[in-house]
């Protein structure tokens, strides 16, 4: 049976696997989350249930430590439903925390990992039954190698699971389509709309939803409940008095794809960017196409012939016009530039580490688990003098942009080297 | 502009007035808008819904019709082209039958 995009996602319940004390909905694990892990649903002392499909677990913890005396299992029942469990040699007492990494769900057909957001997004719709078709992001993704990794595990509406999905892909969607919006490459295709087919224009802008610089948090743990990393990207000129923006893109998990959506969201939100509606004699025009005003006398700003994605469409059935509503950024797009990001650290350590690079000094913040600052711990760069981070957990050094040693040592807290990219 | 109805694999064909009794008296304003949880502002609203009303006249809508919900239907345009498809979200009984169509 098909269901609607607000209805909820049939994901199955423990229910399923017979009586257990939970009635929770099983989880879906999609992409590569060996380095994010995810709590698994306890069915008896020793028995772990892990995703409702095949999939790989890479490592299991207890209390955050990780162990080994466990082993992957699939397990099916009579109906052909098959899924991944975790069992112990031994039991695991009641409260302890246990949590999984491991590669997701697997493509039927190629046996590849689903991580593309389209594939991810046209697997979700075949849990309900439904076939809708993701193919232009499948493509503006894969030409960006971008890939997310994430989890469904709770009792919600399809589309909610979907704008997830698409929340951290940069992407927007209808039904009828998605695509990557914004996007630092060129509009394609863009439908040329002569005077005549574009009347009424009305053109408008506010400060609403402005920002110079962009926080963009990504790579979610769930079983931290929190973002592990972050990119801090600014944009040159300033328009907007440095006003900044926080978001997070929970399913993506490296820098350069966090990079990646970043640069033209924040493109968006530090450019010139005006609201345009007009009544489009074109009826077949709909919401994520791209269209050019060309030559329209109508058109009230300087420049060029504007090109608008379309946003939303009413359509009237007796009318000889579509009213639609869109957006364009006017040339020159804002320049943007990484100024801060936090650092992948060693397995098993629990701090964070923050670097910021303004002119060839490049600052290293470091915190504990709960984000407070580490004082008094020795930090030292390509093997330089060692120096101590201050009560903000801060240190500086004059660095190059390319690849550095950083070794940092705090006693009873934390000791690793590792390598890092200014 | 017609409707087409797909009651458990039967398709019901309902036009508009002229046609054959009962008849689509009303298609409402289609509102479609992209989804976009990442940008304010933009595309968080309900899914795409279309209203259809039609003739129910000594409930000849409502015989021939019965109880839609969940069937899937179709709009298309004086030029035959579609105009939105989805299922039978909402329905209301009366002097006219109103079916909410649902992406």
């Amino acid at each position: 049976m098909t269901l609607l995009l607000s209805e909820l996602l049939p994901l199955r319940t423990t229910k399923a696997l017979g009586d257990y004390a939970e009635d929770v909905p099983l989880p879906h694990v999609y992409g590569d989350l060996r380095s994010a892990p995810f709590p698994l649903i306890r069915l008896s002392d020793t028995r772990f249930f892990v995703a409702d499909h095949p999939m790989t677990v890479t490592t299991v913890r207890v209390d955050k430590q990780e162990v080994q005396d466990w082993e992957q299992s699939l397990q099916s029942d009579t109906a052909g439903h098959t899924w991944t469990e975790v069992e112990f040699s031994a039991p695991i007492t009641s409260g302890a925390s246990v949590d999984a990494c491991g590669t997701g769900k697997l493509n039927r057909t190629t046996g590849a990992l689903i991580e593309n957001p389209g594939d991810i997004a046209e697997d979700i719709c075949a849990i309900a039954g439904r076939s809708d078709d993701f193919s232009d992001l499948r493509a503006e993704a894969s030409a960006k190698a971008l890939v997310l990794a994430g989890r469904l595990w709770e009792s919600k509406a399809i589309k909610l699971h979907i704008d997830d999905v698409m929340q951290s892909s940069g992407a927007i969607y209808t039904p009828q389509m998605a695509r990557l919006y914004p996007t630092e490459d060129d509009p394609a295709p863009v439908l040329d709309l002569r005077a005549d087919e574009a009347r009424d224009i009305e053109v408008s802008a506010t400060l609403d939803d402005t920002a110079d610089v962009l926080r963009l948090a990504y790579d979610y743990s769930y079983a931290s409940e929190k973002c592990q990393h972050y990119i801090e990207l600014t944009a040159s000129p300033r328009r907007y008095g440095g006003l900044a923006k926080e978001v997070a893109y929970p399913w993506l998990r490296t820098p350069a794809n966090a990079e990646a959506i970043g640069r033209p969201v924040l493109q968006r939100l530090a450019g010139e960017r005006y609201i345009v509606a007009f009544n489009c004699s074109r009826r077949s025009v709909r919401p994520g196409q791209w269209v050019q005003l060309v030559g329209n006398p109508e058109w009230p700003l300087p420049g060029d012939d504007p090109t608008v994605m379309i946003l939303t469409a009413e359509v009237e059935p007796d009318a000889g016009y579509v009213r639609v509503m869109g957006e364009t950024i006017i040339d020159p797009l804002p320049t943007v530039t990484v100024t801060a990001h936090s650092l992948a650290l060693p397995d098993g350590v629990e701090s964070a580490l923050d670097v910021t690079v303004r002119d060839g000094i490049a600052t290293f913040t470091i915190t504990d688990a709960d984000r407070r600052p580490i004082k008094g711990a020795k930090v030292s760069l390509d093997g330089a003098l060692a120096k101590t981070t201050d009560a903000q957990g801060k240190v500086s050094f004059p660095a190059t942009a390319g690849m550095h040693e950083l070794a940092i040592e705090a006693p009873g807290q934390l000791a690793f080297t590792i390598q890092v990219r200014l | 502009m017609r409707l087409l109805v797909d009651l458990d694999g039967t398709e019901i064909e309902i036009t508009e007035s002229g046609g054959a009794y009962p008849y689509l008296s009303k298609v409402g304003t289609l509102l479609l808008e992209a989804r976009a949880g990442h940008l304010d502002g933009i595309g968080i609203g309900e899914s795409a819904n279309l209203t259809v009303d039609l003739a129910n006249d000594g409930n000849k809508a409502s015989t021939l019709l019965g109880r839609p919900l969940r069937a899937t239907a179709t709009v298309y345009d004086d030029d035959d082209d579609e105009f939105f498809a989805g299922i039978v979200q909402a329905v209301s009984y009366g002097t006219t039958m109103g079916l909410t169509l649902e992406a």
